[in-house]
């Protein structure tokens, strides 16, 4: 299963870091 | 390689093709506002000012959000609502969290059972509700993130339009946001609760959202 581990880790990051990135965009253009 | 990606093809081809249409809506995206623009008489912007716009942060959070609320609802009604005949279902009369034996949890967890369901206690507790817990989770955040970009791009057309801006307090009570959100919660529930019940009619050969072909309607919680 260590290769589902990667691909569940990877959504995750993709995830997270797609919304901390949009967070980021609407509270630097207020 | 060959074995990675054969046993983890659904995962990655909707992976591959998310991160695809993501940069398609970016395209396309940038073609609409310049085209708003352009009628507007203003300036049109590039790919990467677009990509780093509330427009577009908006525009993705907004779908987002309502994905992960239709999953969070589907995982968490599925315990206690049922649809007789459907492979989305538990039999009638399963309804509820079930019990220890039927979770495979503590004393009747088998030796290859994930850690926290054989020890049980909070991190078992935390554990057998992980997957509604992530979506929700999920929601949440980007529901949040909606509101943040949603306002920070309202407020660009309303300076443009030559109005006051809003806080992200008046924002989350503005029809611009209760429009976004809506819109796609409505289609959501509709694929939803459709699917639920086409299922106990239709047949998808071969898929594991279907029923064997020659399933009788009434075989519930039976799927390929």
């Amino acid at each position: 299963m260590k290769g589902a581990g990667a691909v569940f880790a990877a959504y995750l990051v993709v995830i997270f870091g797609g919304l901390a990135y949009f967070t980021v965009i609407g509270l630097l253009q207020r | 390689m060959r074995r990675f990606l054969r046993e983890n093809g659904l995962s990655l081809a909707f992976g591959g093709l998310f991160l695809l249409t993501l940069a398609g809506q970016a395209v396309a995206g940038v073609a609409d506002y310049n085209e708003q623009q352009a009628t507007r008489q203003l300036p049109g912007i590039g790919f990467w000012q677009y990509i780093t716009s509330s427009s577009y942060a908006a525009d993705v959070t907004e779908n987002w959000q309502s994905e992960y609320l239709q999953f969070f609802l589907y995982v968490v009604a599925t315990v206690w609502l049922v649809q007789r005949g459907s492979t989305e279902s538990k039999k009638v009369g399963e309804e509820g969290p079930g019990d220890d034996k039927q979770e495979q949890v503590g004393e009747h967890a088998g030796p290859d059972a994930p850690k926290p369901a054989i020890e049980g206690g909070f991190r078992g507790l935390v554990y057998s509700r992980s997957l509604g817990l992530l979506m929700g989770f999920i929601f949440l955040c980007s529901w949040g993130a909606q509101s943040i970009a949603g306002r920070a791009n309202y407020n660009v057309e309303q300076l443009r339009d030559l109005q006051d801006p809003v806080t992200w307090g008046q924002y989350v009570v503005s029809s611009d946001f209760w429009n976004r959100t809506l819109q796609n919660w409505q289609s959501e529930l509709l694929a939803v609760g459709s699917m639920a019940i086409f299922a106990v009619f239709l047949r998808q050969r071969g898929s594991s959202e279907s029923k064997p072909v020659g399933a009788p309607h009434e075989a519930t919680g039976v799927s390929n």
